[in-house]
């Protein structure tokens, strides 16, 4: 099975467990059985899982799929460029569907992109956002009008913490791998650090408890233990560092950050859904980052906000 | 001269004890009104005690049968009698309570009776004086009750104490006048549970699971032979069920199998029993009955205990069928089919054979046959190749009648023929499997359309055998792989292989044709489910607005539309705004350059006036005249932007003079 036929498959299931997910996996014909001596820093079942989700395919362990994983209904992404009018596939797929979408190519160009981990990119370009919405209706797809731009308009900023659960942090268990998020330099890195040590009092900072490979993050701010998703956690943390990690590029119209920092999901979401692509992973200088294509410089500059960040 | 008189003394102690106990003996059985079966040459009579409450026990003779290993002599086995242990008794003389014959199960010479699941309930005769019944021991009654007094009350005690006491004396009538008194026992079980006359039908308002009304003879006992199954053509389409029908199977009782255990010691003796299959939820004990007698069967794992037979060799032939009611009420019957050819094979869980449907290639089974049939299926076990067997008869153990097959390991297949084979046990499949790989499978045999799996034919097959997809012949491959012309159209399929009794079926479904959007993520103003947001209601009306930062004073048509833009970093400000702004100015018009800044028209809505003057018309009508009073220039592509300004101007100088008043 290919990451395509496995969307074909979540989609025909439309919903299922984590484990059936996992299942599926094993049968893909991407298993390295090598790749953990390559220093992969996650399997194959996790690097897709979060394609999926990344791209908007496929939303896991959420408000209707705890747990598990529920096929997101076929939809089209729209952006609007200076030169033309650009629609992202995302959600379910059929054989039936992705055949008329080949069919139905009036006045719009269909085009697939293959991806690593991920199911192909689908393209769909128009010049007029009318001839857009006329094939996402004959195809369909439920019309998502400026999607970036939407999508980051609803998150909230990651300064509010108030809707994240107070929670302790694990005291007791010898499977704990826990590490904690501290400035190296002007980069930061995840120190390990003992249980004890994360357990003292007057710890501050991010830490990760990680077990079965399954990582918790807890923020230790003041008096407060706050659990809530590392990516989010961290962008606080540069908030109150005063550190900028965002690096947007006018000419390129691309957004470049360091991989440690890479956006929460949803935020992530939104940059991809400016071109369809996950974004580049570099390393110079022993330093891995991630840039995002085809980003407007107003959508840039939501996700700063939200990530309370200032562009470089 | 002593001696003599202690020997003659305790010679005449002996006698005079024996009259005694005769005396006894024979008092105890005049009491007794129920038929006894003349007896059997096999049997063994026990004695019966003073004090014991068998007096009605028809078992007076009994079948002994090794069950189990005891060590207290003659009665050191527990024993399967024909004529079931009493579980109905009448004893006109014995008022006392908890006094059953389970007590004494232990004790020699007494005969066990049935666990208190089924035997628990006794009828008592509260008479004084003796019941007119039989005067000789040996006399054969048919009606045990006919002569009981119509003043007579019956007590149906259970073993808890609890009594019911019943005047009619056709209750007992009904009781002993059963085909079976087994029955009966149940019958007066039902009805002392319910507190109801047994003999007045039950008024009960079954639940689904009440088998209480459910009576182990209903239907009646009919041994069963085994049928080989039929072979069909490859294109004849399996007969659906219809739901009547899977109703009507699903019979009241629970159907069980039993099976054949044949163990083989080192000097090649043999042993035949029947394992009564078991399954979690049953009973670890269970007394069940069968048309010669009844039985208790003890758990193991996935069988009850080894149950040894007498009359194993008709059994075998004729089939024989077990019937118990389990703890919840449900019936349950055990059956095993007769036939005359049986193929054991090893099991995991059991030690020795057990019976198994058909002759696997390689493996070492052994072929237990009635002596009529033993050319016939030496003739097909050399056609399955297999030449190194021993044939056992009687005096191995073998029931009388059969002859037992040891080491036969098949090593051909044979391909059976149409219909029913009567040999179709011996005759081995071959070894095959039919793969399906590859495809999109959705759940266990269906595949999305248009990404069917690979039909592939693995083992031992020869060239004449035939594949048939869909009844239609289909081509096969050097690799294995089978092409069908519609293997991979919407639909059920089916692979068969021509007389193998090899098949295998896949299914062709389309994917769905919708789904269901849903909130995955919830936030203050909208929903967000993938790269689709479904704003709230009261966000509906939020439009998305693109300005440069440089001018992040929003104006809208209706005075107090005034919206601030967060400070962002980059050139564009882009965000919804709860209404529709025509004007994008400066952040502070007054203390902005002049030269640079700019009054943006984003539309040509004219204003509308308001008779409202609160704060928020204020700041409407204070930005607009601050950008008018600095003489800002307007930056616009649509046409009479100038008057259009002015008009906004002109509504927020009255909103001021109004404020001032």
């Amino acid at each position: 099975m290919t990451p395509n036929e496995l969307l074909l498959w979540l989609s025909a299931r439309t919903n299922g467990s984590w484990a059936q997910f996992r299942g599926a996996i094993e049968n893909l014909e991407l298993v390295d059985p090598d790749e953990a001596e390559q220093g992969v820093s996650f399997p194959l079942y996790q690097r897709v899982r979060f394609n999926l989700e990344r791209m908007g395919h496929v939303e896991f362990d959420t408000e209707g799929s705890e747990n598990g994983w529920r096929v997101v209904p076929p939809s089209l992404a729209v952006s609007v460029t200076k030169k033309n009018v650009i629609g992202i596939l995302c959600g379910a797929r059929s054989p039936k569907q992705l055949a008329a979408l080949r069919d139905n190519v009036a006045h719009t160009s269909v085009n697939f992109t293959s991806c690593q981990d991920c199911p192909d990119i689908v393209q769909i370009t128009a010049s007029t956002t009318h001839t857009l919405k006329t094939f996402a209706e004959l195809n369909r797809l439920v019309w998502q009008d400026d999607a970036p731009a939407t999508l980051l308009s609803q998150i909230p900023s990651i300064g509010v913490l108030h809707s994240w659960p107070r929670a302790p942090l694990p005291s007791i268990g010898r499977d704990w791998d826990v590490k904690q998020f501290v400035r190296k330099g002007k980069s930061a890195v995840w120190r390990p650090i003992t249980l004890d040590e994360a357990n003292a009092p007057g710890g501050q900072g991010l830490f990760s408890f990680t077990r079965f490979q399954t990582p918790q993050y807890y923020l230790r701010n003041g008096g407060e233990t706050i659990r809530m998703p590392g990516a989010i956690a961290k962008y606080w943390l540069l908030a109150r560092w005063r550190r900028r990690v965002l690096k947007y590029d006018r000419n390129r119209m691309t957004l470049t950050l360091p991989a440690i920092f890479r956006p929460p999901l949803l935020t992530e979401r939104a940059l991809i859904l400016c071109s369809g692509h996950l974004p580049v992973h570099n390393v110079a200088y022993n330093r891995s980052t991630l840039t995002y294509q085809n980003i407007p410089e107003e959508i840039a500059g939501m996700a700063a906000e939200i990530l309370k960040q200032e562009i470089i | 001269m002593t001696v003599r008189l202690v020997a003659l003394l305790i010679s005449a102690t002996s006698v005079v004890t024996w009259i005694v106990w005769r005396q006894i003996r024979t008092g105890s059985r005049k009491r007794r009104s129920v038929p006894v079966p003349p007896p059997n040459p096999s049997t063994v009579v026990a004695p019966v005690p003073l004090s014991s409450n068998l007096a009605l026990n028809p078992a007076e003779h009994v079948e002994e049968s090794r069950l189990s290993g005891r060590a207290d002599g003659f009665h050191n086995d527990l024993r399967i009698s024909p004529h079931s242990p009493s579980k109905l008794e009448c004893d006109k003389d014995s008022h006392s309570t908890g006094d059953s014959g389970l007590e004494n199960a232990d004790q020699p010479g007494i005969i066990p009776t049935l666990p208190p699941d089924v035997s628990n309930v006794f009828v008592e005769e509260s008479l004084a004086e003796d019941l007119q019944s039989t005067d000789s021991d040996e006399s054969v009654q048919t009606e045990g009750l006919d002569d009981v007094d119509s003043t007579s009350t019956y007590a149906i005690r259970e073993e808890s104490g609890s009594t019911l006491q019943v005047e009619d004396p056709r209750i007992a009538d009904i009781l002993l006048t059963e085909d079976d008194d087994d029955d009966s026992a149940l019958l007066l079980d039902d009805a002392a549970e319910n507190k109801e006359s047994p003999h007045l039908p039950a008024n009960r308002d079954a639940p689904i699971e009440d088998f209480s009304d459910i009576s182990l003879d209903e239907t009646p006992v009919k041994l069963r032979r085994y049928r080989p199954p039929s072979q069909k053509s490859p294109n004849t389409r399996e007969r659906n069920t219809s739901p009547s029908e899977v109703k009507r199977r699903v019979a009241t009782f629970r159907q069980l199998d039993i099976v054949v255990h044949i163990i083989l010691d080192r000097h090649g003796f043999c042993a035949v029993y029947l394992l009564p299959v078991r399954t979690a939820d049953l009973n670890e004990t269970i007394s069940a009955r069968y048309p010669d007698g009844s039985l208790e069967l003890v758990a193991q794992e996935e069988w009850y205990q080894d149950l040894p037979f007498e009359e194993i060799a008709s059994y075998l032939r004729n089939g024989i069928e077990l019937r118990a009611r389990l703890d919840n009420r449900q019936p349950v019957r055990w059956t095993l089919t007769g036939r005359d050819v049986y193929v054991l094979a090893t099991h995991p869980d059991a030690s020795g054979y057990v019976s198994t449907n058909r002759l696997v290639l390689g493996r070492s089974h052994l072929v237990m046959c009635i002596g009529e049939q033993v050319e016939e299926v030496s003739r097909v076990l050399r056609e399955a190749g297999c030449d190194s067997y021993t044939q056992l008869d009687q005096s191995s153990g073998v029931p009388e009648g059969w002859i037992l097959f040891r080491g036969v390991t098949p090593t051909k297949a044979i391909i059976l023929g149409e219909g029913a084979d009567q040999y179709y046990a011996l005759k081995p499949a071959p070894d095959l499997e039919i793969e399906f790989e590859g495809g999109i499978c959705i759940r266990n045999s269906e595949w999305l359309v248009g990404y069917p799996p690979q039909i592939k034919l693995f083992g031992q097959i020869s060239d004449a055998v035939k594949v048939f997809v869909d009844g239609v012949e289909a081509q096969r491959l050097p690799d294995g792989t089978i092409l069908a012309a519609t293997f991979d159209s919407l639909g059920q399929h089916t692979v068969v292989c021509e007389g193998l009794s090899h098949s295998r079926s896949y299914s062709i479904v389309d994917a769905p044709e919708s789904w269901e959007m849903w909130p995955a993520y919830r936030f203050s103003g909208a929903s967000i489910c993938g790269p689709i947001i479904q704003p709230h209601a009261d966000a509906a009306d939020n439009k998305m607005v693109c300005v440069p930062t440089s001018n992040p004073l929003l104006i809208g048509a209706e005075p107090g539309q005034i919206f601030r833009c967060t400070v962002r970093s980059g050139g564009i400000w882009k965000g919804l705004v709860p209404f529709d702004p025509i004007w994008a100015l400066p952040a502070h018009p007054l203390i902005c350059r002049k030269s640079t800044a700019r009054i943006i028209q984003l539309s040509e809505l004219q204003p509308q006036y308001s008779a409202n003057s609160g704060r928020a018309e204020l700041n409407w009508s204070n930005a607009i005249l601050d950008a008018a009073r600095k003489g800002l220039r307007i930056e616009t592509s649509l046409p009479d932007a100038t008057l259009t300004w002015a008009a906004y101007r002109e509504l927020a100088r009255r909103i001021r003079r109004r404020a001032k008043r």
